[in-house]
């Protein structure tokens, strides 16, 4: 009896061991189909694009160093696209993350008829497509400013009306799950309204602030989406973004260029998250303390 | 203080609702009145003209309909079927390399189309080149790529992370495999999450437009996110009957699903 017990002992090991291995190997497994996809279709030929940034053009294959970098740099084109998006983002994010915060808060004081919620969000569900009509009588025929100076301002009240939505949901649900005695207490220490939502119900809802910039930054590389239905692929000079600049280099084939600025896009956005990812765990640091 | 918030919440909803009751309204005025520079928001005399004129005259339209339907169906259970399994793995299993994996499925989320539009036209390129299959000017073009988008492993992953692994580990207990662990606990216990990518992926594919405009050169195939803008040009005096009933299954969806929204959207921070 004793004998065998111990001759069991290693094989068990071993059993154990491999029933170890396989479980990693079906890891692999379950997400196979996904990634093989993801690779196919993201991972491979980004990298692959990095060769072409440093090509000279499409048919010959010499390497140029940075020059199309460089050209994409120096690009009137690409510098007016990027002033315009960085103005865009700037006050439109802001924008529309204030207002959602501002009907956030109204909306959890006096719990309005659901309705009436649903009608400011719905607007996140409609095609671009389909309020062109809308849009374009609004901004050019009432209020002509979609081909004035004053463009981006239709853009910002567009990108406002179609994001403000999602952030609504989210800031909703941190109220929501507040733990409604910190408010009170906040009250019975003599606090007023003003000194609750800056000391006590913003500070509590800053990951959902965290969540909401980056929703809306998202959501902003598709405003494109309107402005190219309302005004094609050259509107007017105050509201032509960097993804027109980048679809125009696409239609003129220069793919090297396209390649060059699609990898400064990428690094300018994966800058901006980790420094913000950066910032969010130091101050979520900072309140633990 | 509370009527006049109520009262601002009220006009609030009223704008945001205005361009949608636009629509739906103008489509039921005649060709008259939509030729006027006003905003107008009530038809002079309710006409069912432009439904007609559309269903008798312009019935073709009706296939770049069935166009975004078959792009946004295939896209959204080809997501749901590779990201449930892919989700189940980042969030329950251990491998190397999975958490360098995620990042990059991560990554890619916040990347807009045109950055991506590149790595996806080489790899078209390449597979025709070298397979002679054939993605560019068809609609496969837009639905790989979309199948393939990291966003709904992403929001899969956040939900099933958050299923207790007691439960996990009593069904194993009981002697449950992975298949069947994951058919009887994980599937159930993730439908909200399902109903959430369903309703965010329709809203995002209905509305294809850069995909579109890049990769389909052949009108006949283009989707009515993009065509839309045809009609709107060709022919105004139905486009408002067109938009409408673009619009309707969004409304529809988005009336009917929202409520996971809730939950959907807020488990997808980042914890």
């Amino acid at each position: 009896m004793e004998d065998s017990l111990s001759k069991m002992e290693p094989e068990k090991k071993k059993k154990k061991l491999a029933r170890k291995k396989i479980k990693k190997l079906k890891g692999y497994l379950f997400i196979l189909p996904s990634l093989i996809g993801f690779s196919i279709f993201f991972i491979i030929p980004f990298l692959e694009g990095i060769k072409y940034s440093f090509y000279k053009s499409g048919f010959i294959k010499s390497f140029v160093g940075f020059s199309n970098y460089k050209d994409v740099l120096s690009s009137g084109a690409f510098r007016l696209a990027l002033k315009n998006n960085l103005l865009f983002m700037l006050v439109g994010v802001t924008l529309a993350i204030a207002i959602s915060f501002l009907l956030a808060l109204v909306i959890y004081e006096i719990n309005p008829p659901k309705h009436i919620k649903l009608a400011i969000i719905l607007p996140i569900a409609i095609p671009s497509a389909v309020t062109s009509g809308f849009f374009r009588k609004l901004f050019t025929s009432s209020f002509s400013i979609l081909d004035s100076d004053y463009a981006m301002i239709a853009v910002i009240l567009i990108y406002i009306w179609r994001s403000v939505g999602y952030n609504l949901i989210i800031y909703l649900a941190a109220l929501t799950s507040m733990d409604k005695s910190i408010i009170e207490a906040a009250k019975i220490d003599g606090s007023n309204y003003l000194q609750r939502i800056r000391h006590v119900i913003f500070p509590l809802t800053i990951p959902s602030t965290v969540f909401v910039f980056i929703v809306s930054v998202i959501n902003s590389f598709k405003v494109f989406r309107d402005v190219f239905i309302l005004e094609g692929g050259y509107p007017n000079q105050k509201i032509y973004m960097l993804q027109h600049y980048m679809n125009n280099t696409f239609r003129n084939l220069s793919y090297q260029r396209l390649t060059a600025a699609s990898y400064m896009f990428a690094l300018a956005i994966f800058a901006f998250a980790g420094l913000f990812f950066y910032l969010d765990k130091r101050y979520s640091k900072g309140l633990e303390k | 203080m509370k009527p006049i918030l109520y009262i601002l919440i009220i006009v609030i909803a009223i704008i945001f609702i205005l361009p949608i009751v636009y629509t739906v309204s103008n489509s039921f005025m005649d060709a008259r009145q939509l030729e006027t520079n006003k905003i107008e928001i009530l038809p002079d005399r309710f006409s069912l003209n432009q439904y007609f004129d559309l269903a008798i005259f312009k019935g073709e339209y009706f296939y770049y309909f069935l166009n975004s339907v078959k792009l946004t169906t295939i896209i959204i259970l080809g997501q749901i079927l590779v990201g449930v399994f892919a989700a189940y793995a980042f969030a329950k299993m251990e491998f190397p390399g999975r958490d360098f994996i995620f990042l990059l499925y991560i990554l890619v989320i916040i990347l807009p189309f045109q950055v991506t539009m590149v790595p996806n036209y080489i790899m078209f390129d390449n597979l025709q080149k070298t397979f002679n299959l054939k993605f560019l000017d068809t609609l496969k073009a837009i639905i790989f790529p979309g199948i393939f988008t990291s966003f709904g492993v992403f929001l899969l992953r956040q939900f099933i992370r958050d299923i207790p692994n007691d439960i996990i580990e009593a069904s194993r207990v009981d002697g449950a495999g992975d298949i069947r662990l994951f058919f009887s606990i994980i599937l159930p216990a993730i439908r909200p999450a399902v109903f959430t990518l369903v309703i965010l992926s329709f809203i995002d594919n209905w509305n294809i437009i850069e995909q579109a405009v890049i990769f389909i050169s052949s009108q006949e195939i283009l989707p009515l996110s993009v065509f839309l803008e045809t009609i709107y040009y060709k022919d105004f005096n139905i486009f408002y009957s067109a938009a409408t009933l673009y619009m309707f299954p969004a409304i529809l969806i988005f009336t009917k699903g929202h409520k996971y929204l809730n939950e959907g959207l807020n488990v997808g921070g980042m914890k």
